[in-house]
């Protein structure tokens, strides 16, 4: 063993981790600190791996973590293995590089971010345990996808959507049966149909993923609402109706039970039966007081039925409601665009917690 | 039976400020709120041989021709959404504040914000303080529904009877509304409110980049404002009121001021339609007998039997 591998590895060895139980020999250049940082992420330390990465020169990480990443190249040529990183590891070194790419992302640098998100993909598929890694992909995937979506309502939406889009359909790819990744990737698709300025034909591709989530989870009372709700926004409302009528049926979360209502008045108005509409529209007022666009709706519906005493009260009751206890910044429908793209953040916790096992 | 529209009712109608008016047609009359103007200014000193008004294509007799001195009844509608956050909503604050101060004792005003949440920050009142209170009080944050802030207007002015006017101001697309483009226009027909509305223009800039994407966006802004604009001219006009654009904040105020002498410097057109009325809408043209004017008032009302 040559002298500067011998001190290198004596070097790695004062400074060997805990956890991390690989070592690279043969090379002059010092992984060490990667390495550290990596631990210090491991064991649930986050800021100051985060941060301290951060501040390297794009370039420089990649030297490092190449570095790192060769001890798994049984046929390259150059360093060689000692131990091999074990999966644990090489899921946090991903999920590092998922942190550095978030932190590019909060400074508009998306390029950057581009390549540390690409790293991180690349890195879990050297995760050896295939179900491991299976899972480890899906849910970052997932995450990643998530991240960029919910990024589109904090104006950046052409940058953040793009990339959302590439994700979530590569997780629609390899994950084509999985309800949750249908429900994700059609969210993000529904709201770019929605737009008056969006892409109508997402619209089709949004009806099309809760189809196929409804096939595998049928009694999931948020990919029915979503596939009632964008089938209304096609027009198919004799197909929307079925779904919607099923949340009612079910005990879902009252935010979805309302929304159900809210889309059959919605359809039941349009269609002259103003009772009907706004029968559903009291009951939504009735499930969630405090969102206001129930009475709103109810009032127009009651305007439209010549009801114009009942339709001042109920537009009187939303007027006076105070913005801060309607919570409306999440309520109303805020919640429906953002909420599956907030999951996110629970989604990095759940990988985040699995390599600190 | 009753008028639904711009209508209003004359004098021998008993209601109250607050009753719905009742049509009867012995008592009832149709008033036409107008505004005339020339190069931008509002044509003064106009009399009754000077109209024209075509109810269904048919050339009706006028009866009275008065210059607005009746008191107004406007409502405020003010986006409050993130996008006017800083300088825009200081010179928005600034230009209600003047509007308020340069009401006549007799006109009243309501407060309406509206971001993805709509307030009420004042009901109608002749009592400028509160309103100018509220308005130091408000904060610009989250999305924007224009369109259900201005049914709620519409709705709060349905009961009353002189000179309604909504004045509404908009920064952004609604991306919040439950009510859709195509309901705005029949609603607006429906009321008897005159609607002006402000909206920033910021012009067309050309994309820095000559990428494809860059390109893209440029044409997605510029499509989404052509869009903007154009519902808000319809609802406008429908109403009889105008839409002006302003490429800059800083010109709030005097725009602000400058609706308000506007409206102080309308013709009201009073008259009664012959029985039978006819059920449903009836288109409405006015005419002036000069030539170079701009003649905005209604385009039509909806008349509908009570059952």
């Amino acid at each position: 063993m040559a002298l500067g591998q011998a001190l290198t590895l004596a070097g790695a060895l004062f400074l060997q981790p805990d956890k991390c139980e690989f070592i690279v020999l043969g090379t002059p250049e010092p992984t060490s600190e990667f390495l550290q940082l990596l631990n210090l992420y491991r064991q649930g330390v986050r800021d100051e791996p985060i941060a301290k990465l951060a501040g390297i020169h794009h370039d420089e990480l990649k030297f490092f973590r190449h570095r790192v990443l060769l001890v798994r190249d049984m046929a390259a040529p150059g360093p060689r293995r000692t131990v091999e990183p074990n999966d644990s590891c090489l899921e946090a070194a991903s999920l590092l590089e998922t942190e550095l790419a978030m932190t590019q992302v909060g400074r508009s640098r998306w390029e950057d971010a581009d390549s540390h998100f690409d790293e991180a993909w690349q890195i879990s598929f050297l995760i050896e345990t295939p179900v491991d890694r299976l899972r480890f992909q899906r849910n970052w995937l997932l995450a990643a996808g998530l991240f960029y979506h919910q990024l589109i309502f904090v104006s950046v939406a052409e940058e953040a959507f793009m990339r959302a889009g590439r994700l979530l359909r590569n997780a629609v790819r390899l994950y084509p049966n999985d309800p949750e990744v249908l429900l994700a990737a059609g969210s993000l698709l529904e709201w770019s149909g929605s737009l008056r300025w969006g892409v109508a034909a997402h619209l089709k591709e949004a009806e099309e993923l809760y189809s196929r989530a409804r096939r595998f989870a049928p009694t999931d009372p948020e990919i029915l609402l979503r596939h009632g709700w964008v089938l209304e926004k096609l027009e198919k409302e004799d197909e929307a109706a079925p779904p919607l009528r099923r949340v009612l049926e079910l005990d879902a979360r009252k935010d979805l039970t309302y929304r159900s209502r809210m889309v059959l008045g919605r359809m039941a108005e349009r269609a002259g039966r103003l009772t009907e509409a706004i029968g559903h529209y009291e009951a939504a007022a009735d499930t969630i007081p405090s969102w206001q666009v129930a009475y709103l709706a109810a009032g127009h519906a009651l305007h439209a039925s010549g009801s114009h005493e009942r339709a001042r009260e109920a537009l009187d009751h939303a007027l006076a409601m105070d913005l801060k206890s309607a919570d409306a910044t999440l309520g109303g429908w805020w919640s429906y665009e953002l909420g599956i793209a907030l999951r996110f953040e629970p989604l990095f916790e759940r990988l985040r917690a699995e390599v600190m096992r | 039976m009753r008028f639904r529209g711009f209508v209003l009712f004359a004098a021998l109608a008993p209601a109250t400020q607050e009753q719905r008016p009742v049509f009867r047609v012995s008592t009832e009359a149709v008033q036409v709120d107008v505004f005339v103007g020339e190069d931008g200014r509002a044509v003064r000193g106009l009399a009754l041989a000077d109209f024209e008004l075509y109810d269904e294509g048919e050339l009706r007799k006028i009866d009275s021709v008065t210059v607005a001195e009746v008191p107004l009844n406007v409502v405020l509608v003010l986006d409050t959404s993130e996008s006017v956050a800083g300088e825009t909503l200081a010179h928005l604050q600034r230009a209600a504040g003047a509007f308020l101060d340069e009401l006549s004792p007799e006109d009243r005003a309501a407060l309406v914000t509206f971001s993805h949440h709509l307030s009420l920050r004042s009901g109608l009142t002749s009592d400028v303080a509160p309103l100018k209170q509220s308005l130091e009080e408000v904060e610009a944050i989250g999305g924007t529904s224009w369109q259900d802030a201005l049914f709620c207007a519409l709705e709060m002015l349905e009961v009353v009877r002189e000179r309604p006017l909504v004045l509404l101001f908009t920064d952004g697309a609604d991306t919040y509304s439950w009510l859709r483009e195509e309901q705005m226009t029949p609603l607006v027909g429906s009321s008897n409110a005159v609607v002006y509305a402000i909206t920033r223009n910021e012009g067309a800039p050309l994309p820095d980049v000559q990428t494809s994407r860059a390109q893209e966006r440029f044409r997605q802004n510029r499509r989404e404002r052509v869009r903007r604009t154009r519902l808000l001219l319809e609802v406008t006009r429908e109403s009889g009121g105008r839409l002006i654009e302003t490429e800059s904040p800083d010109w709030l105020q005097s725009i602000f001021l400058d609706i308000l002498a506007e409206m102080k410097t309308r013709y009201i057109l009073t008259y009664i339609p012959q029985a039978p009325v006819r059920e449903g809408w009836h288109d409405l043209e006015v005419k002036v007998k000069r030539k170079g004017v701009d003649v905005h008032a209604r385009r039509g009302y909806y008349y509908e039997a009570r059952r």
